[in-house]
Order: C-alpha cells, then sequence, then structure tokens
C-alpha cells in the first residue's frame, strides 16, 4: 500500500475528536479516538459500526464541521484549513448527504432553489439554470426542468433523496459523505439510490465515503470497508475480504448477525456498545469479545495483553488474537 | 383448537380525508393457527399496518372497515367496547415501532408495565416480566429516557406480554435498532415464541428479516396481498416480481451476482388514492405487458401452500 499513500485524497492520520462531558466534571468523550485512514481518489470506501461507535463524529470531522483535539487530517496533500474561508472553500470540493432528505431539506424551498443554494452560497451565477439541470439529471430526475417549480412534498422519498444528492453535486465536489443514504427509504427504492451512487463513483471519479451500519450496503456498492468500535478503526480491508473472511471478532460477531449471511454460527454480543467516556482499558473490545470471554484468549496467552495493552492496526486488523503481541515487539 | 387463531376475510379499510376516500386496504385474506408466525412484507402504504390496525379496531373513527375479523372465535368487528378492551391486551397485543414514542416519557418504566397489567387483571409480575424480557429487575424504577433503544423495545414486548395474549403483533419492531440489538430483540421474539406458544404477526419491509423468525409470509403491494407462501422458500425463490424485487433488495453477502450491483425498482410506491389499474404493480413490473393494465388479478395457488396474484404466472 506504499504507492496508494501517494494517490490518496484524505488521509487521516492519529484523528481525534473529544467532546467535554454533559456533567460538571464528567470524563470527557472520546468520540474518534485515534483513527488512521485513507481514501484513494475514486473509491467507495464504506465506514461501519454500531451507533455510538463515532462513525458519524468521524464523518463530521472529515468535512470540516468537526474540530479535532489531536491528529490530522489531510485532503489532496494539505491539511483541512482551519480559517472560515477556508473551510468555505473546501467544501466547495467535499459535499455532504443527510441520512433524512426530509429533514436536511427547506419544505418552503422549490426543488430548484435547493439544488441552486450551494452555487449562491459560492457566488457561482455563471450558468446557475444549466447547472441545476444538469445536476438533477446527473441524480435521476429527468426532465430536470420538470422539477425545477416543484417543491419536496410533492415529491417521492426517493426522489427527495435524488434532489438531496443533486443539490450536493452541483458544485462538482471531489468528495461525497453519505451518511446513512438509505436508511430512511423504502426498500424497492434504496437499490435506486445506491445504483445512482455508485455510477457517481465509477463514471465521474467521485471518492465517496459511506456511512452506514448496513453491511448489504457495504456489499452493494462499496470497495473497501472500515469497520469502527469505540472511537477506533478495528478492522479495514477490501469488501471481499472483510465481509467474505472477516478476521476481528468484532467483525465476525456483526456479520454473523446480519442474516444475509449464513455461513457463520450467530453470535449475538451481550450490551449494547459501550460508553466512550468509559473506554475499556487494553483492547477496548474485550469486555464484549468472544474470544476474550470465552477463555481462548488465556489459551493463547494473550489475555493479559487483551487487558492492558491497547492493539494497533497491523495489517488492516487492530486485534492480539490476529496478530500476538510478541510479533509487534519482534517486528 | 382445531380452528385457525384468527381468521380475516376480504377485509377493506378506507379512510376518510378531505380529498376523499383512501382505501389502504383491498380486500385481504389471511388466517394465522395458534403457535404460528406470520411474516407480513410491504412498502410504506402498502396497508399493512392499516391492516392490522384493522383487526383490533385501532382505526381513527369515521374509517369504514368492512369484511370480517375472527380472533378465536369471536367475531372482532361486532364486539361490544368492553369485551374489545378485554380482548386486546388478553388475546392480542401490539408492539409498535418506535418504542421511544410510545413508552410515556415521565413515568417509570415498571408504572407503564403495572398499568397494562391492572387494567385487566390486578396480579403483580412486573418484575417476572422484566426478566423475561432481559431487562434487570432493578431497573424497573428508571424513566424510558434511562434506557437504551433496545431497552425500550424490550419493556414494550414486556408491557405487551402483561396479560398472556394469545397472539403478538409487531409492527416493525427492530427497524429503528442498531444490527446486534436487533439481532437480541429477534432472539427474544423466538424464544418467547417457543417458550409461551404465542402466535405472532411480525410486520417489516425486510424480507429477509421475517425469513428467519416466521413460518408463513405474506406480501402486500397497494392494500392487496401479492404474494403468500412458506417463508424461507419464499427469500430465494419468489414467483411474484414485486416480492422477488423486494429480496433483491437486501443482498445475500458473499453472492457475487449482488456485488457492485445494488438492485432496485424503477419508480415509486403508488399512491393509495391513485392506485393504478388492473395489477397496481404493472408500471413498475419489469415483465408486465399491456394486458396487464387491464387484467383482474387475484391470487391463485401455484402449489398446496403457495400463492400469487399475478396473470404471467
Amino acid at each position: 500500500m506504499h504507492q496508494a499513500v501517494t494517490t490518496s485524497i484524505l488521509q487521516l492520520s492519529g484523528a481525534e475528536v473529544t467532546y467535554s462531558s454533559r456533567r460538571r466534571g464528567g470524563p470527557p468523550v472520546r468520540a474518534v479516538d485515534g483513527v488512521d485512514l485513507a481514501l484513494q481518489r475514486g473509491e467507495v470506501l464504506a465506514l461501519v459500526g454500531e451507533s455510538g461507535c463515532g462513525k458519524t463524529t468521524l464523518a463530521r470531522a472529515v468535512l470540516g464541521l468537526q474540530p479535532l483535539s489531536a491528529g490530522s487530517i489531510e485532503f489532496d496533500g494539505h491539511p483541512l484549513p482551519t480559517t472560515r474561508s477556508g473551510l468555505r472553500a473546501y467544501r466547495r470540493k467535499a459535499q455532504l448527504v443527510f441520512q433524512d432528505p426530509m429533514g436536511s431539506i427547506n419544505p418552503r424551498q422549490s426543488i430548484y432553489e435547493i439544488v441552486a443554494e450551494g452555487l449562491r452560497i459560492h457566488r457561482e451565477r455563471a450558468n446557475e439554470a444549466e447547472r441545476v439541470a444538469t445536476a438533477l439529471a446527473d441524480a435521476g430526475l429527468r426532465p430536470p426542468e420538470q422539477f425545477f417549480l416543484r417543491f419536496p412534498h410533492e415529491l417521492s422519498g426517493g426522489q427527495r433523496q435524488r434532489v438531496v444528492i443533486a443539490g450536493a453535486m452541483v458544485l462538482q465536489p471531489s468528495l461525497l459523505v453519505a451518511d446513512e443514504p438509505v436508511s430512511s427509504l423504502d426498500a424497492s427504492v434504496r437499490g435506486e439510490i445506491l445504483q445512482l451512487l455508485l455510477g457517481l463513483s465509477r463514471d465521474r471519479g467521485m471518492t465517496i465515503l459511506v456511512v452506514t451500519h448496513d453491511l448489504g450496503l457495504a456489499w452493494n456498492i462499496a470497495d473497501r470497508v472500515a469497520v469502527m468500535y469505540l472511537g477506533r478503526i478495528v478492522e479495514v480491508d477490501t469488501t471481499e475480504q472483510i465481509l467474505a473472511a472477516p478476521q476481528h471478532p468484532y467483525t465476525k460477531a456483526l456479520l454473523s448477525v446480519v442474516r444475509e449471511h449464513d455461513r457463520l454460527d450467530q453470535q449475538i454480543l451481550s450490551g449494547e456498545a459501550p460508553d466512550s467516556a468509559h473506554i475499556p482499558a487494553g483492547c477496548r473490545f474485550h469486555p464484549r469479545c468472544p474470544v476474550y470471554q470465552s477463555g481462548e484468549a488465556d489459551r493463547l496467552g494473550i489475555a493479559e495483553a487483551c487487558r492492558s495493552v491497547d492493539p494497533s492496526l497491523v495489517d488492516g486488523v487492530a486485534c492480539h488474537a490476529v496478530n500476538p503481541p510478541t510479533k509487534h515487539h519482534a517486528s | 383448537m382445531n380452528a385457525p387463531l384468527l381468521v380475516v376475510d376480504d377485509l377493506n379499510v378506507t379512510y376518510r380525508s378531505s380529498r376523499g376516500p383512501i382505501p389502504a386496504v383491498r380486500g385481504v385474506s389471511l388466517s394465522l393457527e395458534a403457535g404460528e408466525t406470520l411474516g407480513l412484507a410491504g412498502e410504506s402504504g402498502s396497508g399493512k399496518s392499516s391492516l392490522i390496525m384493522a383487526l383490533l379496531r385501532l382505526v381513527p373513527p369515521g374509517t369504514t372497515v368492512t369484511g370480517s375479523v375472527t380472533m378465536a372465535g369471536e367475531d372482532v368487528l361486532a364486539m361490544k367496547p368492553g369485551r374489545l378492551r378485554a380482548v386486546r391486551w388478553a388475546e392480542a397485543a401490539v408492539v409498535f415501532q418506535g418504542a421511544q414514542h410510545v413508552l410515556n416519557p415521565v413515568r417509570r418504566v415498571g408504572q407503564q408495565i403495572q398499568e397494562a397489567i391492572d387494567c385487566h387483571t390486578g396480579s403483580n409480575r412486573v418484575d417476572d416480566l422484566l426478566e423475561q424480557v432481559g431487562i434487570p429487575r432493578s431497573r424497573r424504577d428508571a424513566y424510558p429516557h434511562e434506557l437504551s433503544g433496545g431497552q425500550k423495545q424490550r419493556v414494550m414486548i414486556a408491557m405487551a406480554l402483561a396479560c398472556d395474549p394469545e397472539l403478538l403483533i409487531a409492527d416493525e419492531p427492530t427497524t429503528a435498532l442498531d444490527v446486534m440489538v436487533q439481532a437480541q430483540v429477534l432472539q427474544l421474539l423466538a424464544d418467547l415464541r417457543s417458550e409461551r406458544g404465542l402466535a405472532m404477526i411480525f410486520i417489516t419491509h425486510d424480507l429477509s428479516v421475517l425469513s428467519t423468525v416466521a413460518d408463513r409470509l405474506a406480501v402486500m403491494y397497494a392494500g392487496r396481498l401479492v404474494e403468500r407462501g412458506p417463508a424461507k422458500e419464499m427469500l430465494r425463490g419468489a414467483h411474484h416480481p414485486y416480492t422477488k424485487a423486494l429480496a433483491a433488495a437486501f443482498p445475500t453477502i458473499g453472492d457475487r451476482s449482488s456485488r457492485l450491483a445494488p438492485s432496485g425498482l424503477a419508480g415509486d410506491p403508488p399512491d393509495p388514492t391513485a392506485v393504478p389499474s388492473g395489477c397496481p404493480f404493472h408500471p413498475r413490473c419489469p415483465i408486465a405487458t399491456e394486458e396487464c393494465a387491464v387484467a383482474a388479478v387475484a391470487l391463485r395457488p401455484l402449489s398446496p401452500d403457495w400463492e400469487a396474484a399475478c396473470i404471467k404466472l
């Protein structure tokens, strides 16, 4: 992957986002806790994990909506700008698609105004109507002129999500961040929106970071999958590798409960994802880890490491059972 | 008991609105044996929620319900209000979607479960119920906001079980939950079903969930049943083009044909006030021909336990 680093459009190194506790004097919440991740130009990367794992916070940080408390994010080889004008210029290149189209568009604006808003914010007055029409057509709303004067409530859920995507596309960004782009849509409409996103990547070379808890979506459109647990990437690899031959016990457990996947024995982890104000010591997953809890970690002689040593991502997996601790020290 | 627990015959539900009548359910017949789980699939607006609301007469005033609903031999649509209230909890109980909006935010969860019991039997078994749904007894004094999404859904299930119903109706019980929590709640429902011999009607648009929890599957489109058959076989071997599309919307991980090839249907589910003529699915159907726009469609048997409403089959 040495060559890949030079072509990456987005590079996160040790990225951390810490929120202060809601209660006075409480421990800070480490929502993103040391993420290293690179996105190659033109790829679709799915960031998956349970709610509260920090995936949405990470997406916000990538868009410059959430400052990092440590580490760095580079876009096209340059650190994300921190000034207002710098961020504004950056957001021309990196756009967001929200999960709920009704909640992210203004119900009193016409479709034309919604899509043109980005152009107006960035004071790009030339050929406005033409660019809005192209964006709508590209998002599958054809003929686009028929949609100009309509309002969101006159459209179906799938059409509204297309309007949101057109609004993101109108500035011709090079990175699209999509947060659960189909979770609020009907089953039969979902495939069409995923086809649209996949087409943007394949035909336009758009880089897409899609945040989701839906592994079927990843199988449908993602080139690579990064699995996040309590603020950290615990496994990252090609979609085929992650979904067909997962190595991290957390990835295995997540996959085993997806009913579309019948080759794994179901491993239902008890409890909900723990709280990022209290990240366990050692491997953050060990209190729920089937390898640790079943005593297998003891037999492998790594139980102590699981309790005390925070595993780093080695060859795409952060797990002592996969990369025994002695091996790292030796290398 | 040889007679089915629930028999629905030619049920029609029509809402009244300022724009005129809205037919939400149009001639649905189905039956459920004691201890059996029926999966009811369909998208928003297909009429599946209206159907189950009508089963317990929970529809808004002014709604026209015709046809018949027979539960344990009694005609639900003709019941007096007192009897209906008893049936609603003691014979059939509903777990609604979105527990966070159903629970009262300013009352302790234990009290809310107790309320369900008091209305009907007066016994004190809140602790047992909490334990059965996997919530520690110590949480009975918690308020809903102190519980996680999965725990709230468990409280809803405990309330539904409070009066020992024979039938549990679960309307999208897992849609708002995370994958892992979803698996926990499905596991709980499966356990309850085998321990108590509960019959269940399980509603969702995710066919893959249904294929694991249900014995039989019924698929609705535009207020009608379009296919009905054995659950496991239907996920992979659906006959009706709409069921096929629904099944393909949630890909099998590992299946090469769906890799980088999301599958969807063009168009949108129909507006209930303007249902297309003939087969209501024809404008979106990949195999439709001209006759589909005019031909009347009804469920027709394909094999002894399998029916579909499509003239192309």
